[in-house]
Order: structure tokens, then C-alpha cells, then sequence
């Protein structure tokens, strides 16, 4: 929601703002929407100006629009995979993770959601030049670190420990804002249902949208891969996923994760690249 | 919007004209009127995006090929969407001919614009903002959204009364008639809610995830008031199966 300033557009003053505003007229989709010639009369402006202060909001804040070729050009040049670091895994992903996506891990407690991630950053830091950042909302990196065979490496491991879905928000707008000196190719955040169900359901849904759409800007924007982890529960024999109804929609790629014996079992549960179903072992 | 101006009715004919009408639709088994809107509605992973994807296919690919030629608008939302897989699905589409495929998609896909939004007030705002690409380009005549109901979460801050995901999604696509006026621009779009819409749509498309990949495809024409079942395979593009 973008507040109506003096900065929207220069005709627009501090007292035309006031009347706009006792016509609860507040942000740039209300002024959009609202009939130019009320406008005329609420500011004082002529029919002309309200036009062309319509048109720059219009320019300023509509998605840009990209040809779809040249686009294509783009995100063939700019798109990497990453490696897992696990053959069997990379095999399962067509590769890898590709950046630019949103990749959930999901599986019941214990089942190895942690060891997994802890095993693709610390084969991330050993391949890879650009650094990595966790996001860590169960407070417990500091015990996987030692597993980390090259300590040097660690220095390209970014850690932020998050409390609440607010601390998450933060954190995503101050990783958006430091992209460039951050030289990020890959953030994983351990674990979302820790702050998912800290709020009341609905709330959780709104705030937890504002953090997919600012996850989803900088994957897409800055070719940059999400790797989410994610609860799955037993209830009467049937298996549900966490975090609500909206958050099963977000991911580009879900991976289930289990334990069988001393091997993990990866399978494909969603996905618009790979085919769903597709399993694997790994060892980790 | 401010667009109303007082044209001769030579002048409107002329104008709604120049825009082609879509042909023959595989999926919906009928050619759609030139203003429909086609609703793709379905749980996760029953292939909604893949579907939208065809259909863009469809739409762009040439006419000497018996595809429509024409030019469309994505609005990307969800972001599951991938141009490198329009790509390979109109490489699918054209493995039997013997044209160039890569010039024949590489021109196909400069026919097509693609929006990204990042928010609820940015969907919202590039839907007003199509009016003027659609006065630019008149031969856009297909606008595709993925999905409609992405940020009804984000809408439920803004507004004083808790509204229903349908709700939302129909504003949206009143927005959208609102934004196209007389032209004939079809559009086809995706959601997420639990039940399809009752009105504001003339074909809805009821994805359903089936056992051992078969899924299954109920397309409702509202216009006759008819369903027909279809099933369907999740490949490099969507497959009848009977």
C-alpha cells in the first residue's frame, strides 16, 4: 500500500493532500480509482493535471512489461543451477536447484529437514565462490556448525536468527535492500512453522504473503534459489503439510523428505519443472 | 479510468474489428466469443499453470500452422510460470512440422508480454494500466493471469470487512471487463479457491488431481449450462488421455 506523499508527483501539495485525505483518499489506488472530475473539485486542479498526475502514478507502479523473447534471452543467460552437492538428489532436480525458484523440504520431525540443509550449505560453501545466507528460527546452526569440514568457508555462510514472522519480514526488506553487497546465490530459511504458527491463522496468512512477495521478488528478480523448510503432521492417517492452505500454493517444487533405516527418501510431491512422484535414497 | 471519448460508430466498429477473435480452443472443445473469460480452478500441483502455459502457446504460435497468431499479456502473480517452459512446450507443439522451430518460437515469443507483480496494489494497478497497452498494440486479443487470487491475503488488510477468496477473485475480473471495454479481448485465468465461481465467467475449468498421473478435467460452459469430463496427462504439456 503506497501512501499518497508529496513525492508521488510534484503538483500534488501538502494541502491538496489534506483535502484529499478528508476525502479518504490516502493511497495511490484510491486516487486511481477515484472519479477525476471529484478530483478536479476535491483539489483544485485542472481536469489536465489530474491526467497526468493519473498517468505518472499508472507508469511509475504497473509491473514493467518485458517481451517475452527478450525476457527468454534473459533468464536463459542469467539462470544457474546449483548443486546439492548429492549426486542421486541433483539427478532427482534435473540438476539442481535452479535459482530463480522457491524449493520447500518438507517431512514430519525428525525426519532430517536440518541435516539435509546443513548438508547442501556446507557442499554450497565447498563448491561455490558467492556466499549463502541462513535464516534460522530454531536457533540451533551454532551446534551443526562443527560439522562444516572447511572452516575458512564459513565466512561466505550470512547467519539471522528470526523470533517472530515480523523478524522474517525485516530480514527479507534488509537482504533485498544489500543484494549487491551481499552477492547471495542461495537462502535457506530453517524453519517456517516456528513462525507460522506463532499468530492467529488469518493474520499469519497476511503477513506471511508480504514475506512470499518480497521471497518471490528477489528469487525472480536477482536469479536467486529459496530453499524453505516446511512440517508435515499426521492427522487420522492422513498426511498434512504446515502453514496453511495459501502457503501450499507457493513453492515452485515441494520435497518430501523420510527416514528409512539409515538412508533418506527424497520424492518429488509438486512441481512445475519435474515429474511428480519421482523418489530417491540419499545418504546423508 | 478516464478513457471515455465520442467516437462515430464507423470509427467503433473499425476499432473493435482490427482486434482478431480467437479460434478454436483444443481445451474447451469450442471456439470462445471474443470477450470470455475462462476460469482455471484446482488444487496444487493438478497442472493449472501448465494449462495457462498451452493456452498462451496456443494463442501465439502462427496462423500458418493452425495456431491463432496472435499477440497476449501475461500477468505472472504466483511466478510458477516459466518462459523456458513455453518454450519447450511450442517446441513440443511443433515437433511433427517441418519449419524452423526455433525461428517459428523465437517469433511467436516476441509476440508476448510478460508482467511481473509483487503485490496486491501492483496487480491492481497494472490491470488499470492495460487499457494503454491495449490502445498501443491492437492486436493483442488474449490476456492470461497466474493467478487471480495470489494476494487476497494482502486484500484482507485493506479493506474494513473480511471478504471471501470469491469475492476478491470476481472484483478482479470485473476490473478486468471494466479495463477492456468493447474490445474483444479474451481472458483466461487461474485461482486457487475451493469452489468455482458462479458467475462473471463463461467457461470454468475444474482441475482434479487423479491416482497414478490420470487427472481429470470438468469444463463448464455457462453459456449452454453444460459440463463435459475430460482426463489428462501432466507431461511436457497437458495430454488427453480418451
Amino acid at each position: 500500500m503506497s501512501r499518497l506523499t508529496t513525492k508521488t508527483h510534484p503538483l500534488l501539495t501538502k494541502t491538496i493532500l489534506l483535502n484529499l485525505s478528508h476525502k479518504d483518499v490516502h493511497i495511490i489506488h484510491q486516487f486511481l480509482q477515484k472519479d477525476s472530475k471529484q478530483l478536479v473539485t476535491i483539489t483544485k486542479l485542472t481536469y489536465k493535471n489530474i491526467i497526468t498526475i493519473k498517468k505518472h502514478i499508472l507508469n511509475k507502479n504497473a509491473a514493467y512489461s518485458y517481451n517475452a523473447l527478450e525476457n527468454y534471452k534473459d533468464v536463459l543467460s542469467k539462470t544457474a543451477t546449483i548443486s546439492s552437492g548429492i549426486e542421486s538428489f541433483d539427478s532427482l532436480l534435473a540438476g539442481g536447484f535452479l535459482t530463480g525458484k522457491i524449493y520447500e523440504i518438507c517431512g514430519a520431525p525428525t525426519s532430517g529437514k536440518t541435516k539435509l540443509c546443513t548438508s547442501i550449505l556446507s557442499n554450497y560453501l565447498k563448491k561455490y565462490c558467492s556466499n549463502c545466507f541462513y535464516l534460522d528460527t530454531k536457533n540451533e546452526i551454532q551446534s551443526h556448525l562443527k560439522f562444516f569440514p572447511q572452516r575458512d568457508s564459513l565466512k561466505k555462510l550470512l547467519i539471522k536468527q528470526l523470533w517472530t514472522i515480523h523478524d522474517l519480514i525485516n530480514a527479507l526488506y534488509e537482504i533485498k535492500s544489500n543484494l549487491k553487497q551481499l552477492k547471495v546465490r542461495l537462502i535457506v530459511l530453517n524453519s517456517l512453522p516456528c513462525l507460522f504458527y506463532q499468530i492467529e491463522r488469518n493474520r499469519a496468512n497476511t503477513l506471511l504473503t508480504h514475506a512470499v512477495n518480497i521471497m518471490r521478488f528477489i528469487s525472480k528478480e536477482y536469479h536467486i534459489t529459496f530453499i524453505v523448510t516446511n512440517l508435515m503432521t499426521t492427522w487420522d492417517n492422513d498426511l498434512r503439510l504446515g502453514c496453511g492452505q495459501y502457503w501450499k500454493t507457493v513453492p515452485n517444487t515441494r520435497i518430501n523428505i523420510s527416514q528409512a533405516n539409515d538412508e533418506y527418501s527424497l520424492t518429488i510431491l509438486k512441481s512445475c519443472d519435474l515429474r511428480e512422484g519421482n523418489e530417491t535414497l540419499i545418504k546423508l | 479510468m478516464d478513457s471515455a471519448k465520442i467516437e462515430t460508430g464507423c470509427q467503433l466498429f473499425k476499432r473493435i474489428e482490427k482486434r482478431p477473435n480467437l479460434g478454436y480452443m483444443k481445451f474447451l472443445g469450442d471456439q470462445p466469443n471474443p470477450r470470455d473469460f475462462i476460469q482455471i480452478t484446482g488444487e496444487a500441483g493438478s497442472g493449472k499453470t501448465l494449462l495457462i502455459t498451452d493456452l498462451i502457446a496456443q494463442c501465439i504460435l502462427p496462423k500458418s500452422l493452425n495456431y491463432n497468431g496472435s499477440c497476449a499479456i501475461f500477468i505472472n502473480t504466483d511466478h510458477h510460470f516459466s518462459v523456458l517452459k513455453l518454450y519447450a512446450l511450442m517446441k513440443e507443439c511443433l515437433k511433427d512440422t517441418d519449419v524452423d522451430i526455433n525461428e517459428v518460437i523465437e517469433e511467436s515469443l516476441s509476440r508476448l508480454i510478460i508482467m511481473n507483480c509483487y503485490s496486491n496494489e501492483q496487480l491492481k494497478i497494472t490491470i488499470m494500466n492495460l487499457e494503454k497497452i491495449l490502445n498501443e498494440n491492437v492486436l493483442i486479443n488474449f490476456v492470461a493471469v497466474d493467478s487471480l487470487s495470489a494476494y487476497f491475503w494482502c486484500d484482507q488488510e485493506d479493506v474494513k470487512h473480511f471478504n471471501t477468496a470469491s469475492y476478491y477473485v470476481r472484483g478482479l475480473t470485473m476490473s478486468l471487463r471494466n479495463v477492456y471495454g468493447n474490445r474483444n479481448v479474451m481472458t483466461a485465468f487461474t485461482d486457487n479457491l475451493e469452489n468455482p465461481l458462479n458467475a462473471g465467467v463463461e467457461y470454468t475449468m475444474f482441475l482434479k488431481k487423479g491416482d497414478a498421473g490420470k487427472h481429470e478435467m470438468t469444463i463448464h460452459n455457462s453459456k449452454i449450462g453444460t459440463d463435459f469430463i475430460r482426463h489428462y496427462n501432466i507431461g511436457n504439456c497437458v495430454e488427453f488421455v480418451d
